[in-house]
């Protein structure tokens, strides 16, 4: 068999042709295609790596919050608000003002949401807290009346008047009624 | 007698053969080129082979990489920190818009004069930034009137002011009757408009020494473990005021 035959020629030429078209040429798309995954692999790993270094360092500067300071948070911005708890507190407060508590009552604010809603509330209450609003009526001297509202303004969560009626009711006393609102995180 | 012809020793050259030809093989610059390309073509075939192998190893290498990253991200630790940044911004929001109303009052007290009395006052917060008083007032000269005006008027805190529905109430002297000198009275509102930035509230936080404050850190980390426990009755724990 002569190597150097026309045939031989033309088949060896064929073979290769027929290799580059038929295994190389792919070959080189896929491996074109697999650089590129490798590529968009090193990006996101990068990606990852970096919101776990960032994920790592705000779980350290957390950590760094007190204890102390993390409770007090929790109660400035609770998660849920207890009406009973902050009637009880409005109660402890008016008490310690000598004025007479005549009515505190929680008022019913929130609307409630539908499953459409759900993520739109989310947003925004991601942004501002929950208010919970408490009507609150009062009878007592101007300046334990006043006394009462600088009290409110001293608790460790907040308890801010939003509505305040003051009016005459007899002699050196007066009624006040008034809208107070607390928030809640959730 | 004569010889054999071949007897002698000096090969003869024999007439009939052929001259031999050299060996020389002609190659084909065509049939080069076919054989370079062919051979090449085997060893990039090889080559693409080996090299696509080794990209694979490099892509798995990758995707497990990519895997222990994303496994060692922890959901529970990103939602911790999400909601303490949340609430914290919440709290910033609420405390960047405290207001006092005890300020408003002592405000209040410092603008009203002497001869008028407050009969009524409506407090109203109308957004995170602005509070409205409507206040009725009472007094018995015109002059009072234009006074408290002006007093109201130049307050700093007070900025906005509208003094309105101003009412004459002359009561008629009995007849008969001996007093002469019968009490004009005069009602009048008084609308005033106050941005909560001018009565912040007034945080009443005890001035503490140094030493006090190293004695209460020595005595917050004693107690670190009590205040964790505390951590977990979270939401409704409005106690302590």
């Amino acid at each position: 068999m002569n190597v150097n035959s026309l045939f031989f020629q033309i088949v060896m030429a064929g073979l290769a042709i027929g290799i580059v078209i038929l295994y190389i040429q792919p070959a080189f798309v896929r491996i074109g295609a697999t650089q590129d995954a490798i590529d968009q692999y090193q990006t996101e790993i990068e990606k990852v790596s970096e919101v776990n270094n960032k994920l790592t360092e705000l779980i350290n500067q957390v950590n760094t919050i007190s204890a102390a300071d993390q409770r007090d948070l929790l109660i400035y911005m609770p998660n849920e608000i207890d009406n009973i708890s902050v009637s009880r507190d409005i109660y402890n407060l008016a008490l310690a003002s000598n004025v007479t508590l005549v009515d505190v009552n929680g008022v019913e604010e929130r609307q409630k949401t539908t499953d459409n809603d759900l993520e739109s509330e989310k947003v925004v209450a991601e942004v501002l807290p929950v208010p919970h609003s408490f009507s609150v009526s009062i009878s007592g001297s101007y300046e334990n009346i006043k006394s009462f509202l600088s009290k409110l303004e001293q608790s460790n969560y907040p308890l801010e008047v939003h509505d305040l009626e003051i009016a005459a009711s007899a002699l050196e006393e007066l009624t006040a009624k008034m809208k107070i609102v607390t928030y809640s995180h959730l | 007698m004569s010889e054999p012809l071949n007897a002698s020793f000096i090969p003869k050259r024999n007439p009939n053969r052929t001259n031999r030809q050299n060996a020389t093989q002609r190659v084909f610059l065509g049939t080069l080129i076919i054989q370079i390309l062919f051979f090449s073509t085997l060893l990039a075939t090889l080559g693409v082979f080996v090299y696509e192998k080794n990209l694979k190893k490099s892509l798995d290498s990758e995707i497990i990489t990519f895997n222990n990253e994303i496994r060692a991200f922890s959901e529970e630790e990103m939602k911790r920190v999400i909601d303490l940044d949340n609430r914290m911004d919440q709290v910033e929001n609420r405390l960047a818009h405290t207001a006092s109303i005890v300020s408003i009052f002592e405000a209040l007290e410092v603008a009203t004069v002497q001869s008028i009395q407050i009969r009524s006052l409506n407090l109203k917060r109308v957004d995170d930034s602005h509070f409205t008083i409507d206040s009725a007032m009472e007094t018995d000269t015109f002059d009072s009137v234009m006074f408290q005006r002006g007093v109201l008027e130049r307050d700093k805190n007070l900025s906005v002011t509208k003094v309105s529905d101003l009412k004459l109430t002359n009561p008629v002297k009995a007849e008969g009757s001996d007093v002469d000198d019968v009490d004009t009275v005069l009602n009048f509102k008084a609308s005033l408009a106050i941005n909560t930035k001018d009565v912040p509230h007034k945080a009443l936080v005890p001035v503490m020494s140094s030493e006090i404050v190293v004695e209460e850190e020595v005595v917050a980390t004693s107690t670190e473990a009590d205040s964790q426990d505390t951590l977990s009755e979270e939401g409704s724990n409005q106690e302590n005021i």
